[in-house]
């Protein structure tokens, strides 16, 4: 295989024979004829597979090196999915920092059925082997993660996960396959919000799931039809059209994120400064609360927004956005206090992100920190 | 039955489901799910639910699915018409030996239907006599799509032993008459007598190398 640019680049490129297109064709039908009975031409119901969505399948799994993909309505989608191969009185490992959504699925959503969810800090591996049950089933992790930034090493979790027969989960959203590829680290299942960086230009919401081993890709492929929460065809499209650039975006997204870890860890506003070394997300905590209204109301380059990974610089309020359903007492336990902020870098200029946060640090003090 | 012809949240029901991918999108060309409630304590509960678990519609398919429900009624209206016609054309067959089709006045279920439904819809289903004249009749006749699916423009025939019901054990399917011979059609777009034109030559054919055996 090529280089991931290079894969990236073509991708799509020589997918259909007919007309020679470089671009790949949507095929929007939901049907496929039969000559006979019996006869198919390996598509039958869209639901099942489509030309578009396939081609997608099969980019993710191969940059992600796993076996097989599956592209999902959503992240939270994609997970469903994945919580479909499991049954009642199965338990599983989560990071206790957590995206906000994946726990409010875990805990509103799949408790109810008689999952067990058990967080732990994975950054300590001896955390997650004392947490392991007879009952549990697998083990999920966010590295880094959302929104404090924390690795967990997942060649030694994988390790402690195989040592069980637990299945790893490591959702790989903040990284993307260019900087990780946790398959090859011994994960089993890796899940994107494709909406973020694969996507990167926030027009399209859309989840992938690429696993490893055939059996458990019959099963997801199974569940995945079965559940029917799949990518439409022309959001399979203008995802992959994202995905031409990723290699780019995330060059650019690294190079401002460390120039701006610079600036703001200098910042006289600034108490702490969480950044994992790697990627486009960086989270900081402001000095006062009484500051953080203010400072978001200020921004006039970057955008006070829910969401990430994407060309425009997002500014996130973890307590009242992404993390306002975990209960108070989680999230502050956990360190998303009401002084954090995370910060979603764009490409745009770094010296125009940086004099954006110069004026609202400068109407902060002026107006709320006198 | 689409709420064209049929509303069960006014008779009583608290959750109305559509494949919407069918009769209310109505072309082929987009996979939807709707859920509808009126009891508003439910609705924030499914509000709720599809917010964390993320199996939402994509905007463009949203699009793609109100462009297609502005010509519902009318696809309704032709499509229906099309299939008490076909419906009726077929119970006089021979060779077909059952046409399930709510519309046909010795339906079981006829009465109810009129009751509480403006029409019959746009699908059937009939049953051919024997395997063989299944065969051969699918592999005859020119015009519905032999596919999965139903509720498009294009006429759909469908064979539920091996397509939509394939996941049912050959028994269950059997007991609930789902024989191998059965066909399901989904009346589209087309005029009808074409429709039945087509089938009426692949019948005709059928009948006729029937005719050549037993002359033998």
């Amino acid at each position: 295989m090529y280089k991931t640019e290079t894969y990236l680049a073509q991708l799509g490129n020589r997918s259909e024979t007919a007309t020679g297109t470089v671009n790949p064709p949507v095929y929007f039908s939901t049907a496929f004829r039969h000559e006979g009975i019996g006869q198919s031409t390996g598509f039958d119901y869209t639901r099942t597979g489509n030309p578009t969505r396939q081609l997608l399948e099969r980019s993710i799994a191969d940059l992600e090196k796993g076996d097989q993909g599956y592209a999902c309505s959503s992240g939270m989608a994609a997970i469903s999915t994945i919580l479909a191969l499991f049954k009642s009185g199965d338990a599983w490992i989560v990071s206790e920092d957590l995206y906000g959504g994946t726990y409010r699925l875990l805990e509103q959503g799949f408790k109810k059925w008689g999952l067990q969810c058990d967080y732990v800090n994975t950054c300590c591996l001896e955390d997650i082997e004392k947490a392991i049950t007879p009952h549990t089933k697998a083990i999920f992790i966010e590295t880094p993660t959302n929104p404090l930034m924390q690795q967990t090493d997942i060649s030694a979790v994988a390790a402690l996960a195989k040592r069980y027969g637990l299945l790893l989960i490591v959702d790989n959203t903040f990284y993307t396959p260019l900087i990780q590829q946790p398959i090859l680290l011994g994960a089993d299942i890796v899940i994107h919000s494709a909406t973020k960086y694969l996507g990167g230009h926030n027009d399209v919401l859309a989840g992938l799931i690429v696993a490893s081993g055939a059996e458990l890709c019959d099963a997801l492929a199974f569940h995945h039809n079965g559940t029917g929460a799949v990518l439409s065809p022309f959001d399979s499209w203008l995802l992959m059209r994202g995905m031409k650039t990723l290699a780019l975006r995330m060059e650019r997204h690294e190079k401002n994120a460390k120039i701006l870890v610079d600036y703001l860890s200098e910042h006289d506003c600034v108490t702490d400064v969480l950044y994992p070394g790697r990627g486009g997300m960086i989270s900081f905590r402001i000095i006062e609360e009484a500051a953080v209204n203010p400072f978001l109301q200020s921004l006039s380059l970057i955008s006070f927004a829910e969401s990430l990974g994407g060309v425009e610089s997002f500014i996130t309020y973890p307590a009242t956005q992404t993390h306002a359903d975990i209960p108070l007492e989680v999230r502050t336990a956990n360190g998303v206090c009401n002084r954090l902020l995370r910060f979603s870098v764009g490409i745009e200029d770094s010296d125009d992100l940086i004099g954006d946060l110069q004026q609202a640090f400068a109407h902060v003090k002026r107006e709320a920190l006198r | 039955m689409t709420p064209a012809l049929q509303k069960p949240l006014n008779l009583g029901a608290d959750v109305v489901l559509h494949s919407a991918t069918k009769f209310l999108s109505g072309h082929s060309d987009v996979v939807a799910g709707l859920a509808v409630v009126k009891d508003p304590e439910l609705a924030a509960r499914l509000g709720s639910l599809q917010n964390s678990f993320g199996a939402v519609l994509g905007v463009q398919d949203a699009w793609l699915v109100m462009r297609g429900l502005k010509t519902l009624s009318v696809r309704m209206e032709h499509s229906q018409k099309g299939a008490e016609k076909i419906a009726a054309y077929l119970k006089e067959q021979p060779l077909v030996k059952n046409v399930y089709y709510p519309g046909l006045a010795d339906h079981p279920q006829h009465a109810i239907q009129k009751g509480q439904s403006l029409g019959a819809g746009a699908v059937l289903s009939f049953e051919l006599e024997s395997e063989e004249i299944f065969r051969s009749f699918v592999n005859t006749v020119k015009l519905p799509v032999f596919a999965v699916s139903l509720g498009a423009v294009e006429s759909i025939l469908s064979y539920p032993a091996k397509m939509s019901h394939a996941a049912m054990p050959a028994d269950e399917r059997v007991k609930r008459g789902i024989t191998n011979s059965l066909l399901r059609l989904s009346v589209g777009l087309e005029n009808p007598d074409d429709i039945i034109k087509d089938f009426d030559a692949a019948l005709v054919n059928i009948a006729k190398g029937k005719q050549l055996l037993q002359n033998e």
